[in-house]
């Protein structure tokens, strides 16, 4: 897949895993990683993107006598992922149609 | 490895760029290695889990931009005598016209690359002018000139600069992703570079 394509649909994703309720960075690997792949080293510079898209926000949360990064979707992020969903509307009706046909 | 080694590491291979960026990636990164832990693994397995030093660099030095690794590569990194200032000012001439020697031979084989395909673009769009053009040269020979076996002769060359004109258009696609993919290697090895001297002071 182009490595661009994917670096938007990754951002899109990691989006989704955050809408209904703020995660931290492993959670949202563990759940991403259910149907796409996607690293440690793959994640920080998406969340990097976002944050600076003003797309997420980012509060630090004490942890176990830690500091873990909670990741929250913004209004904006939320306007994306609508965005996003209709774009593919779209598409799955063209592919639909483009199925149609081949299989007359 | 064990946490607190490959933190030092990553934050030593990071201390090119500013601090802002270069704690909130240590930052991340231990945090990553602590929810390993929380989850069973061994530290050194939870390090091992992160995948290689140089992958995690380079994901982070991409996100940054150029000018930001320059701008915190000129700011002096200890307070500067006042004689290294004058002999930075005098020696001037020399390392002022290396440095820019070395940005003019880095961008002008860049510029050549595109060059080269850039004539492949020309080649493409002549071999498909040429081609199209071959028709209404043709009939005219054929009409008024009552040629029919130059005109013949001519559609036939036409029709094979529009062939390899297509199989062209396919090269130039090829080419064009190539260079583009080029020029990203090219930006990441010159924020290496800079970081690099980073390190190194």
């Amino acid at each position: 897949m182009d490595v661009q394509l994917k670096r938007g649909l990754l951002e899109i994703c990691v989006l989704a895993a955050i809408r209904k309720q703020d995660s931290y960075g492993y959670q949202i690997i563990k759940d991403v990683k259910e149907y796409v792949e996607l690293s440690e080293s793959t994640l920080y510079p998406i969340l990097r993107r976002l944050e600076m898209a003003q797309l997420l926000c980012v509060n630090s949360v004490e942890y176990n006598g830690r500091i873990r990064k909670y990741y929250h979707i913004t209004e904006r992020g939320k306007e994306r992922l609508a965005e996003f969903c209709k774009e593919w509307q779209e598409l799955l009706a063209i592919y639909q149609f483009v199925k149609k046909e081949e299989e007359k | 490895m064990t946490k607190q080694a490959f933190l030092d590491a990553l934050s030593k291979r990071l201390s090119g760029i500013p601090q802002e960026d270069r704690s909130r990636s240590v930052e991340y990164y231990s945090e990553m290695i602590e929810e390993h832990i929380d989850n069973g693994l061994a530290e050194e397995e939870a390090v091992a889990a992160l995948g290689d030093m140089e992958e995690i660099v380079n994901q982070i030095l991409e996100e940054i931009p150029l000018s930001k690794i320059v701008r915190e590569r000129m700011r002096p990194q200890r307070k500067i005598s006042a004689l290294e200032m004058v002999l930075i000012c005098v020696g001037s001439p020399v390392w002022l016209s290396l440095l820019v020697a070395a940005v003019a031979i880095v961008i002008s084989i860049y510029a050549s690359i595109w060059s080269v395909i850039i004539s492949v673009f020309a080649t493409t769009i002549a071999l498909l002018i040429t081609g199209v053009a071959a028709f209404p040269a043709a009939l005219f020979l054929y009409i008024m000139r009552k040629n029919p076996l130059f005109a013949t002769c001519m559609l036939g060359a036409g029709a094979v600069c529009a062939g390899v004109g297509i199989l062209f258009l396919y090269v130039c696609g090829v080419l064009f992703k190539g260079g583009v993919f080029l020029g990203a290697k090219i930006l990441l090895a010159t924020k290496r570079c800079f970081v690099k001297k980073g390190v190194e002071q």
